[in-house]
């Protein structure tokens, strides 16, 4: 602890504090913006990081990091646009939070939880970053593979009125997710001779796609209807959110920053794997789970304090092993080897001041996080006010100028296209695109790592019993469908009755 | 149970069931990889699409729904305003590509307003101008991307 009062002392110099506000302020932004992601803003920012000191260097990429992570939600909640791929979850309650003419307290719950996660996960990796790496090692396919396993049954409880409906839309997203090169041979798959598909579908193109235009068609359809929805929310300015509210919450924060700190030293899972984890659980344990996605501030929270939490616990394999646990981590890499530093187990040794330094420039970005978001949330919410027709065509604009960054080419466009029309096909017939998203964002890693883990245990299940973290899993999956099974029958015998 | 239901099973049924027999072997392969071939998992979703769309169709069927309900889940007019909305959108990003992003931008933005029924000529000038122009100096100047 003292050696962290010695790092704020270093942290709190006025360059080094300009650096970590810069670098929150510039990924919040990055955050807002559709299409301008956070490894492409990274990517640009490393060389930048030559100029400063190592301190303020890491710091500037990680105020970076813990920025977009946080205004991924502002276009979630306010246009169906994640900012962010990891932010998809968050439009599920957010943006119809701010069709009640609740934006305000959408942003700000999104605003508390995204802290709260941040927060839990940079004190989890100043105090446990060695012992959890250990833990981390442990984490082998077969591991991975269970995990990804359990995650699929949620799709069971966020199916909607009809398990069935939802069960194909969550197929058909696996489907979906098996677009490209196969990872273990290198043949193309569903590519149809186009370069473009060989990395697979982006996530962020059918978010845009599927959540975002094809909600814009949906409100040009309604138009008159949300005129009216329109005044409410002008007249619900006086919108605030009440302290029940965030008590209420702190629960669903509290696990969903625990769920996103695991997940995210897990090398390899990602942020929109947590989210939507932590969304599902959070709509399995509520006692009202119809009220996800009608507008739930406990959706918003859960979603948005697992995506921010990944962030500090992405690092924590890096810092403590050298592994990078995602892109991001991989990019910051870069910015250590500019000031000769080597992540690392020999970093706590070696460059022990530095790593103090920046978990307390960590914190200081926390701060200045909560700082600019509430700021900035009064600010966004008035975009809630602008008439229908100039929100709608700019949001069409900004789905097709999204689509074009994070491809850099028309390719990605017209994909946004035919998933707009896919989402407007869904929509009508009644059949649910989260357990579609929850489908497509699991079906690389699981395909991976069930690859990984038929080899490692060479097809023979009884190699299970040297896996015995899996085997907990596995029998946590089994136990949570058979639940999930009874509570279904339980709900349609109601129904029926 | 839905009767549109009954149109959306049969859809899916019909698209899996190509997908089976037709784009599955002319686009994957059955061999190579060790764990998984690349067919495997693929091959799996699109049977349990068959299947459960299958088993949709059976249920609505089973559920008796009034034979002359529509199995077109949308009103003739959110169809419409649909195709118009997404042949402005289509027509919009034609213009973003071959009229380049700035003119493009503007008459997609400028013709969905007024399909909107905007009608307000500072607004109809204002958007395209802020956001268009806003999003050409971040993307060229900030990105240095080049745009159509």
């Amino acid at each position: 602890m003292e050696a962290v009062l010695a790092g704020f002392s270093a942290a709190l110099t006025p360059s080094n504090v300009a650096f970590v506000a810069l670098g929150v302020l510039l990924g919040y932004v990055v955050g807002v913006l559709p299409g301008f992601n956070r490894p492409t803003a990274l990517a640009l920012a490393v060389p930048l990081t030559f100029y400063m000191g190592p301190v303020s260097g890491i710091a500037f990429l990680i105020g970076i990091s813990k920025g977009s992570a946080t205004g991924g939600a502002v276009s979630a909640i306010l246009l169906n646009t994640p900012g962010e791929a990891s932010s998809a979850a968050t439009c599920l309650d957010g943006y119809p939070l701010a069709r009640k003419g609740r934006a305000r307290s959408a942003l700000l719950i999104a605003l508390i939880a995204s802290v709260c996660g941040d927060i839990f996960a940079t004190f989890v990796l100043i105090a446990l970053a060695q012992p959890l790496s250990r833990v981390a090692l442990l984490i082998g396919p077969v591991e991975i593979c269970a995990v990804l396993l359990f995650a699929l049954t949620f799709i069971a409880s966020l199916s909607g009125a009809s398990l069935l409906k939802g069960l194909i839309s969550g197929f058909l997203g696996i489907l979906l997710g098996t677009v490209g090169l196969d990872a273990e041979t290198g043949t193309p798959r569903f590519t149809f001779g186009q370069a473009e598909l060989f990395d697979g579908l982006p996530l962020m193109v059918i978010a845009i796609g599927l959540l975002a235009l094809s909600e814009m068609v949906v409100q040009m359809e309604e138009r008159a209807k949300y005129h009216a929805q329109q005044s409410t929310a002008l007249a619900a300015a006086s919108d605030r959110l009440r302290m029940d509210e965030i008590k209420a919450c702190m629960p669903v924060i509290l696990r969903s920053s625990l769920l996103g700190t695991l997940l995210g030293v897990i090398p390899g899972l990602g942020a929109s794997v947590a989210s939507f984890v932590a969304y599902s659980w959070a709509r399995s344990t509520s006692s009202t789970p119809e009220r996800f996605g009608q507008g739930a501030l406990e959706g918003v929270a859960a979603a948005e304090a697992a995506d921010n939490a990944v962030v500090p616990a992405g690092l924590i394999p890096l810092f403590a092993l050298g592994i990078p646990g995602g892109i991001a981590a991989a990019l910051i890499i870069g910015a250590f080897t500019i000031h000769g530093i080597t992540p690392g187990p020999l970093m706590f040794l070696n460059h022990a001041h530095v790593l103090n330094a920046i978990y307390a420039s960590m914190l200081l970005a926390s701060v200045l996080m909560f700082a600019f978001g509430y700021f900035g949330s009064g600010v966004f919410a008035r975009l809630a006010q602008l008439p229908l027709s100039v929100i709608v065509a700019t949001v069409v604009f900004l789905c097709i100028v999204g689509a074009y960054i994070e491809g850099g080419t028309m390719f990605g466009v017209y994909l946004v296209l035919g998933f707009a029309v896919l989402g407007w096909l869904l929509r009508k017939f009644d059949f649910s695109y989260v357990t579609f998203l929850i489908g497509f964002v699991l079906t690389p890693t699981l395909e991976l790592s069930l690859r990984q883990a038929l080899i490692l245990t060479d097809r023979n299940p009884y190699a299970l019993l040297r896996h015995p973290i899996a085997l907990a899993i596995l029998a946590v999956t089994f136990l949570a469908a058979w639940r999930m099974a009874n509570r279904r029958r339980d709900v349609t015998g109601l129904a029926t009755s | 149970m839905r009767p549109s239901d009954l149109a959306a099973g049969t859809a899916l049924c019909a698209l899996g069931l190509y997908t089976l027999f037709v784009v599955l072997p002319a686009q994957t392969s059955a061999t190579g990889g060790i764990g998984l071939a690349p067919r495997d998992l693929p091959a799996l979703a699109v049977l349990v699409v068959v299947g459960l769309s299958a088993l949709l169709v059976v249920r609505t069927l089973l559920a008796r729904l009034p034979l002359r309900a529509s199995l077109w889940p949308a009103s003739w007019h959110e169809t419409l305003t649909m195709f118009v909305g997404f042949a402005l959108a289509f027509a919009g990003v034609l213009a973003f590509q071959f009229a380049g992003f700035v003119l493009g931008g503007a008459v997609l933005i400028v013709s969905l307003m007024l399909f909107m029924g905007e009608r307000n000529w500072l607004r109809l000038l204002l958007t395209p101008t802020i956001v268009v122009g806003g999003m050409y100096l971040f993307v060229t100047r900030l990105l240095h991307l080049t745009v159509p």
